[in-house]
């Protein structure tokens, strides 16, 4: 997993000139589509991902639905264009299955699906430009657009991810970092209660450092609470304008 | 349960929409062949090659362009490749389900690649490499979001991003990723305009209401001399007038829309 | 004629004297219990927390946005889009089956594609809902508009409607879920542009003398 010949680390400095706890430049908007129910667009370090949210509407297929609450269907997907190294192929790969699998368990955690028997609620993701940590700045947009529809929460989601390159914990990891580093841990978790909604972890790590790296997450979470705090209230500081339909 | 509803509303708007038509009145305002607001944003996205994003009213697409060194075509082994595909992502509309390509995604990638194809404006003669490697390029076209003629906005976002590609530097056949040797060079620009018909009323950049309510469709690219490509949708008729008449609308709008370029 | 019901999204709480700030989902509204729109908050441990966008000012809590959950002798507008032994089945946009029964109706029979005004009579424990009372609306048309912007199109004591109704003379039914139908009287698309204008404004102030200025030109 790690490369020697890299110095991801110089000096404390990262390849883009980052400490090792600062975050990429984060720009989250709202409401960028019209059809859909909400929308949101994320554009974290060199990650562009739109997200987009329809529902709760009728369950299709009817076969599928829960007498008791929503099913949540989630899709994460990325553009043929988003890797500078290759044309990628249309359509769904094993990677992005486990991706719309993992954030769609973390929303899970917090849409009051209850309040929604048989019916369904998706949630749609795709990664136009791709710079380490996708599935993070996926379930960021997705978070938002959840709240642009009005969707129900019992709590908002932050994600980031952790990690250790060049022996040292760090926040954000890039894409050389998530390439070449010594482990790499996307995390999300609920803004009040910090309950862990997603959680996965390549490379080697001991326990002291794992719990080290948690924390720090939870300690960048405010800083990008902040921004999904900014991105809602941009929304209302302009005309909000959908189009009607008329029948 | 939601095709139905499809059909009840469907039904109630037609009609409100021939009350309007009757007038001369389009459910925005609009005259007959008056284009939405356009937009259109080049190099949209660092890791392609070339990319745009085109905005006809609230219909929003994203064109990105990659190259791979591939195998020329048996037929034309001395060429490099030119292929276009189309997504209809499901998060651009509640119609659009996630599975396999619809026949509509084809459909629409086709007509936006005929007519790039007949104009013959990317030289394909100069991706050749070696025997047995050539150039592809791959335009992708994802549909973000949808509120009515996606052709027209994907061909304009197709042409955009073609004009502001980059062509990447190639070292004994193989891609040399983040460098690049020059700028694909664009002298003819065709663009499609696209046609709603409802009853005997041909409109010209209709929006999901109007295609919902039309029988049939129509699709009229051209380059700036010529007609490039043709494409009737749906399952109405056109007359022969409507026809021509479209091809003159179709030079008059495509005049106006290359200024975005 | 139904009546419409005014949403209160106002809850009373001991954050008094705070201006105006921004909720998220998750955040703490009051300290204790309150009541509020279903859909717009809830109740862990004897606090109440927002779970859509808001606002809270002066201890009062307004929701921004939110996904319309029927309550009883709420008033929907639909179209009938089934049929089966005198039972019909409504579409009001919302997640859940709109019944209406024959033996609630007597002699009243609709037609595919009429336009209904109904009012929530019960809801079942799946969340079907079944209609009360219900009342053919003839011809017009429906408009979808977000039902979270609906509580401003009625207005304070249906201020908003009583003006819309009366400037522009239409035949106005508002649905909480969000459809609205509007009769073929009157002058429909001077209204409907007032409806817009409403949805697109309805979080900022000054609104109720916009609309009166918009409807009295032209």
């Amino acid at each position: 997993m790690e490369n020697k010949e890299i110095e991801l680390i110089v000096n404390g400095k990262r390849l883009d000139g980052r400490g090792l706890h600062d975050l990429r430049p984060i720009k989250i908007k709202v409401g960028v589509l019209e059809d859909a129910d909400g929308s949101a667009s994320v554009e974290w370090g060199g990650n562009k991902v739109v997200a987009g949210v329809y529902g709760p509407r009728e369950c299709i297929p009817r076969h599928m639905e829960n007498p008791y609450k929503a099913i949540v269907k989630c899709q994460y997907m990325m553009s043929t264009f988003c890797s500078l190294e290759e044309h990628g192929r249309m359509g769904p790969n094993r990677r992005s299955v486990e991706i719309s699998k993992v954030i769609r368990q973390a929303l899970e955690n917090v849409i009051m699906v209850e309040l929604f028997p048989k019916s369904q609620i998706e949630v749609y993701a795709i990664v136009l430009q791709a710079d380490g940590g996708t599935r993070i700045s996926a379930l960021t947009a997705a978070v938002a657009a959840l709240m642009d529809a009005g969707i129900p929460l019992r709590d908002t989601v932050i994600g980031v991810s952790v990690g250790k390159a060049g022996d040292k914990l760090i926040a954000d990891l890039g894409k050389m970092e998530d390439n070449f580093g010594q482990s790499d841990v996307p995390i999300a978790f609920t803004n009040r209660d910090k309950d862990i909604v997603l959680l996965q972890m390549d490379g080697l790590l001991t326990k002291d450092e794992l719990s080290k790296i948690i924390d720090l997450a939870f300690r960048k979470g405010e800083d990008i609470n902040q921004l999904q705090r900014k991105a809602i209230e941009n929304k209302y500081g302009e005309t909000v304008s959908k189009r009607l339909r008329i029948g | 349960m939601g095709e139905e509803k499809d059909i009840i509303m469907h039904a109630m708007r037609k009609s409100y929409l021939l009350t309007l038509l009757a007038n001369g009145e389009r459910l925005d305002g609009r005259g007959f062949y008056d284009y939405r607001h356009v937009e259109l944003h080049k190099g949209v996205i660092e890791t392609a090659e070339g990319s745009a994003l085109a905005k006809i009213g609230s219909t929003q697409i994203i064109a990105g362009i990659k190259f791979e060194v591939v195998e020329p075509f048996a037929s034309d082994p001395d060429k490099g490749v030119f292929v276009t595909n189309a997504e209809l992502l499901p998060l651009a509309s509640s119609r659009f389900e996630p599975g396999p390509p619809r026949e509509e995604s084809i459909e629409f990638a086709r007509v936006v690649d005929r007519a790039i194809r007949s104009a013959e404006i990317i030289d394909l003669n100069s991706f050749f490499l070696e025997e047995g490697k050539a150039l592809g390029l791959f335009l992708d076209l994802y549909v973000l979001d949808y509120g009515g003629n996606m052709v027209d906005a994907a061909g304009l976002a197709a042409l955009a991003a073609l004009k502001s590609t980059k062509i990447p530097k190639v070292e004994n056949a193989q891609i040399v990723r983040g460098e690049y040797s020059g700028v694909l060079k664009i002298e003819k620009h065709p663009l499609p305009v696209s046609f709603a018909k409802i009853e005997h009323y041909v409109l010209a950049d209709p929006t999901i209401e109007e295609e919902s309510a039309s029988d049939a469709g129509l699709t009229i690219a051209t380059t700036e001399e010529h007609i490039a490509a043709i494409q009737k949708f749906g399952t109405g008729g056109f007359k022969k007038d409507d026809v021509l008449n479209s091809v003159d609308i179709a030079f008059e709008k495509t005049k106006e829309l290359r200024k975005y370029l | 004629m139904l009546k419409q019901k005014c949403y209160k999204n106002e809850i009373n709480s001991e954050k008094r004297g705070e201006k105006l700030v921004f909720v998220l989902p998750g955040d703490m509204i009051s300290e204790k219990p309150e009541h509020f729109k279903k859909g717009t908050a809830y109740i862990k441990d004897g606090k109440t927390y927002a779970a859509v966008v808001g606002t809270l000012e002066d201890g009062r809590f307004t929701s921004l946005e939110g996904v319309y959950l029927p309550m009883q002798d709420d008033p929907l507008v639909g179209v009938i889009i089934d049929e089966r032994h005198g039972n019909y089945t409504v579409d009001a946009n919302i997640s859940f089956p709109v019944l209406i029964l024959a033996k609630n109706i007597g002699r009243m029979r609709f037609r595919l594609g009429d336009y209904v005004s109904i009012r929530v009579g019960r809801i079942e424990d799946d969340g079907t809902v079944i209609a009360g009372d219900v009342r053919l609306l003839k011809g017009g048309k429906v408009i979808d508009v977000p039902t979270s912007k609906v509580p401003r199109i009625i207005g304070k004591k249906a201020s908003m409607l009583s003006l819309l109704k009366e400037k522009t003379g239409v035949e106005m039914f508002v649905g909480a879920n969000g459809y609205i139908w509007i009769g073929d009287r009157g002058k429909v698309t001077k209204a409907i542009k007032a409806i817009k204008t409403i949805v697109a404004k309805a979080h900022l102030t000054g609104l109720t003398d916009e609309i009166s200025k918009m409807l009295e030109s032209g």
